[in-house]
C-alpha cells in the first residue's frame, strides 16, 4: 500500500504525466480509504481552478496593480537614453 | 502607436510605457511576488524590446511581442536565483510522519481540513489571489521558480528542467513539495482569518 506522502506525490505527478499502470492502481486503492488524501486531491482541484482564471492574465484581465505615475516617468526617461537599433 | 511596425516605424517608447506598463507589471508580479523584481523586469522589457525593435517583424502585436520578451527574462531570473544557494529550504518539513511505522502518514495537525466544513463561505476570487500572494511569496525561489515556470508559464518539462537545473524526478518531488507548502498557507490564510 502507499504511503500518504507517495499518494500525494502521485496526484501532483497525474496532471503532467500518466502514470504507470502500477501506480494508477495503487493511487485508487489508496484514495478509497483514505479521505485525508481525497481531500487533498480535491483542494488541489480547486486551487488549480482559482489558478487558470489568476495567472492567465490574457488581454481582457484588468490589472489590479498599477505603476505610478512616477515609476512610468522614470522607465521612458531610462528609454530615451537607449539607442534604436533601426538601422535595415 | 502602430501596433504594426512597417516601413519607417516611428516608435514612441513612451505609448509602449502608457499602453502597456500595468499590464505587463501585473504579468511579472504573478510570477516574481516581488514589485520591485516585477518592475525591473518590465524596465528590461522595454529596453530590450526598444534595442531590437528591427527584429520585430509586425507578425504579432506589439504587446504579444513584448510580452515574450517579458517571459523570457522570467525564466532567465529564476534560473539564476536557482544557481544561487538556497539558504532556507530546511524552514519547510513535511506534513508527513517521519518515525519508523507511521513513515509516510499525515501529520494530523497538517493534514487537510475540511474546507466547506470550517469555512463560513465559498473562498472568493479576489480573496485567492491575495492568499495566493502571500503563499507564493513565502515559497523557497527554487520550488517557486519551478511552480511558476511548470504550472503558471507552461513551459514543457525538459525546459523547466534545463533552466532550474533538475531531473524530472526531482521535478516532481520540487513540485510536490511547493504545492504541499502552498495548500498549507493557504489553508492556514484562509480559515484562520
Amino acid at each position: 500500500m502507499l504511503d500518504c506522502d507517495t499518494a500525494t506525490l502521485l496526484i501532483t505527478k497525474e496532471d503532467f504525466v500518466k502514470l504507470s499502470c502500477r501506480e494508477q492502481v495503487q493511487l485508487k486503492m489508496h484514495l478509497i480509504s483514505c479521505k485525508l488524501c481525497r481531500r487533498f486531491k480535491s483542494q488541489m482541484k480547486l486551487m488549480d481552478s482559482y489558478l487558470q482564471v489568476w495567472h492567465p492574465f490574457d488581454s481582457s484581465s484588468k490589472p489590479f496593480l498599477h505603476l505610478s505615475n512616477e515609476q512610468k516617468e522614470k522607465m521612458k526617461k531610462k528609454l530615451m537614453n537607449v539607442n534604436q537599433n533601426t538601422k535595415e | 502607436m502602430e501596433s504594426r511596425l512597417d516601413g519607417k516605424p516611428k516608435i514612441n517608447p513612451e505609448e509602449w510605457v502608457n499602453n502597456y506598463g500595468d499590464y505587463l507589471y501585473n504579468y511579472a508580479y504573478t510570477r516574481v511576488s516581488s514589485k520591485e523584481t516585477a518592475e525591473d523586469l518590465v524596465q528590461e522589457t522595454f529596453i530590450s524590446g526598444l534595442k531590437s525593435v528591427s527584429s520585430f517583424r509586425g507578425d504579432s502585436t506589439a504587446l504579444t511581442w513584448l510580452m515574450s520578451i517579458l517571459k523570457r527574462k522570467i525564466i532567465d531570473y529564476y534560473r539564476k536565483k536557482s544557481n544561487k544557494k538556497e539558504h532556507n529550504l530546511s524552514s519547510f518539513s513535511s506534513p508527513f510522519q517521519d518515525e519508523e511505522g507511521i513513515k509516510g502518514h499525515w501529520i494530523l495537525e497538517r493534514a487537510p481540513k475540511d474546507w466547506q466544513r470550517e469555512s463560513n463561505s465559498p473562498l472568493r476570487e479576489e480573496e485567492f489571489n491575495r492568499i495566493m500572494e502571500i503563499c507564493l511569496a513565502g515559497l523557497p525561489a527554487k520550488w517557486r521558480g519551478v511552480f511558476v515556470l511548470k504550472v503558471m508559464e507552461e513551459l514543457e518539462t525538459s525546459e523547466v528542467c534545463k533552466e532550474m537545473g533538475c531531473t524530472s524526478s526531482n521535478l516532481w518531488v520540487i513540485l510536490h513539495r511547493a504545492r504541499l507548502k502552498l495548500r498549507e498557507c493557504i489553508e492556514n490564510n484562509w480559515l484562520n482569518e
